[in-house]
């Protein structure tokens, strides 16, 4: 439903500023279209961030808009190469993906694909993966696409890169992925005396 | 309604309308280069089956499309050109808007149909307003001399619609933990621990020490809350108090700033920030001409 109306809200936006233009026009009548395109501006945009309803392009701006608990779990994606070794994956083997939404998904809609779909998808990244490792190898950049290359914007959140040359890369074939959620807690890994829980959430191929 | 004049339409400079439009698109053709949009459409169906009906239809976005995207994702790349160089301003910033309205939600559209933090949405509200302002009188490439002079209050509504939707930033941040938190956020022990979360990360932490540093005086993550509030809720004052603009922006850079170093969040719409700035008076400064 609210695809439907951020929707219309866009629509709605559009046809109002497009309606400022009339070279023709009287100062007057057009100053009326201006004016009530400036409405239609504000209504939308503060009607998003005061209901905190996503409009997009219009946001509600919920930037750390949260109470964090001490105990914190977030996921890892590690590949296995054949040997069975887990190594971690640099966050531009997964382009076009980014990491940040490769992960979301991981969490929102991957559990909910049924389990051929989940180890075909699985295949896919594993793919990425050891694409990037390959061109990592041969001397190139992990990522599949780097037009502006180190000036590339960076994505909201940072990521390390890993894989930042030939030694710093798996040098066998990857083949497996393995899904894990992390929970530890803040105040007491800030002491350094945290230890990180591990489960297993996937596995691919099937054990 | 004398005050809705005085702030919408008192007599404005052509060239911070004309700086707005070569910020707004050289930020816009920024992030867009930097990212592989079409690709996300070449991924295999499985990835789009979480995407519902509404939201593919909403940005009229469907899996397998790839050589459709690329298409119009280098459209997207030359209106933007187009924008920045002021040619044929009304149709290269209506188009860019459109096509980035369109290319934008590739990135998230596999678990949201929300791309908000990733860089485009404020581009894509001030590409309309831009497409439908004179923005392209000074500091373009157009040779003719102005056929039909505008008003000067022409060069100002547009200007302060974009300055307006990102201080709106600031300040419906600063409402939503308000609204979804309360009072409490602004707490030490909860900055503390947003501190502590994205620098104990060793997949996100490019920048470690500072945060967790900052992260272990009570003292100081109490500062940062209260000024991180103040910052959200006093940004908005640029809009009104002129003399306030310089500080405020510089204030909000040195803030996204610290934000990168000790949390590792990098605020894309920083750049954006520089519509704020008096470019006439910097142009006259530097002794700059302003005609075509």
């Amino acid at each position: 439903m609210l695809d439907v109306v951020a929707a219309v809200a866009f629509a709605v936006f559009v046809a109002a500023a497009l309606g400022t233009l009339g070279d023709g026009l009287p100062e007057d009548r057009r100053r009326r279209r201006i004016n009530l395109f400036l409405v239609v501006l504000l209504a939308i945009s503060f009607g998003t961030g005061l209901t905190q309803r996503e409009l997009w392009p219009f946001s509600s701006w919920p930037l750390v808009a949260g109470m964090l608990d001490d105990q914190v779990t977030h996921g890892r994606i590690v590949a296995v190469d054949r040997a069975g070794v887990e190594h971690n994956v640099d966050y531009r083997a997964w382009q076009p993906l980014s990491f940040d939404e490769l992960m979301a998904w991981m969490d929102a809609k991957f559990p909910t694909l049924s389990p051929d779909a989940q180890q075909s998808a699985a295949a896919h990244l594993v793919s990425l993966a050891e694409d990037a490792r390959q061109r990592v190898i041969a001397g190139a950049s992990p990522g599949s696409r780097s037009i502006l290359g180190p000036l590339a914007a960076p994505h909201f959140i940072l990521h390390p890169r890993r894989w930042t040359s030939r030694e710093s890369a798996p040098q066998t074939e990857l083949v497996g992925l393995r899904y894990y959620r992390e929970t530890w807690s803040l105040s007491a890994r800030a002491r350094g005396v945290a230890e990180v829980r591990r489960e297993l959430a996937f596995e691919f191929p099937r054990p | 309604m004398r005050a809705w004049n005085r702030f919408w339409f008192a007599d404005a400079p052509a060239t911070n309308l004309a700086a707005a439009r070569i910020i707004i698109g050289s930020h816009a053709l920024w992030i867009l280069l930097s990212r592989d949009l079409p690709g996300i459409s070449a991924l295999p169906a499985d990835f789009w089956s979480g995407v519902s009906a509404a939201a593919r239809w909403r940005y009229l976005l469907f899996p397998g499309q790839a050589p459709i995207e690329q298409l119009l994702y280098w459209a997207a790349a030359m209106c933007l050109a187009g924008v920045i160089a002021g040619f044929l301003p009304r149709v290269t910033c209506v188009m860019s808007a459109l096509l980035l309205y369109h290319l934008a939600p590739l990135e998230a559209i596999i678990w949201t149909s929300n791309a908000y933090e990733r860089g485009l949405e404020i581009s894509v509200i001030a590409l309309v307003v831009l497409g439908v302002a004179p923005c392209a009188d000074t500091w373009s490439v157009r040779r003719s001399p102005i056929e039909s002079p505008v008003s000067p209050a022409d060069y100002r509504w547009p200007l302060v619609a974009i300055q307006l939707v990102i201080a709106q930033i600031y300040l419906f941040s600063g409402y939503a933990k308000l609204y979804r938190v309360g009072p409490e956020w602004i707490s030490s022990e909860n900055m503390a621990r947003w501190l502590q979360v994205f620098t104990q990360q060793d997949q996100v932490a490019v920048f470690q020490g500072p945060g967790a540093w900052l992260a272990q005086n009570a003292a100081v993550t109490l500062t940062i809350a209260v000024a991180a509030i103040a910052l959200d809720f006093g940004f908005i004052a640029a809009l009104f108090w002129r003399k306030s603009r310089a500080w405020l922006v510089a204030a909000a850079m040195a803030f996204h700033l610290g934000i990168l170093i000790c949390m590792n969040i990098a605020f894309l719409n920083a750049p954006q920030l520089l519509v704020f700035l008096n470019w006439d008076g910097i142009r006259r400064r530097l002794g700059l001409r302003t005609g075509p």
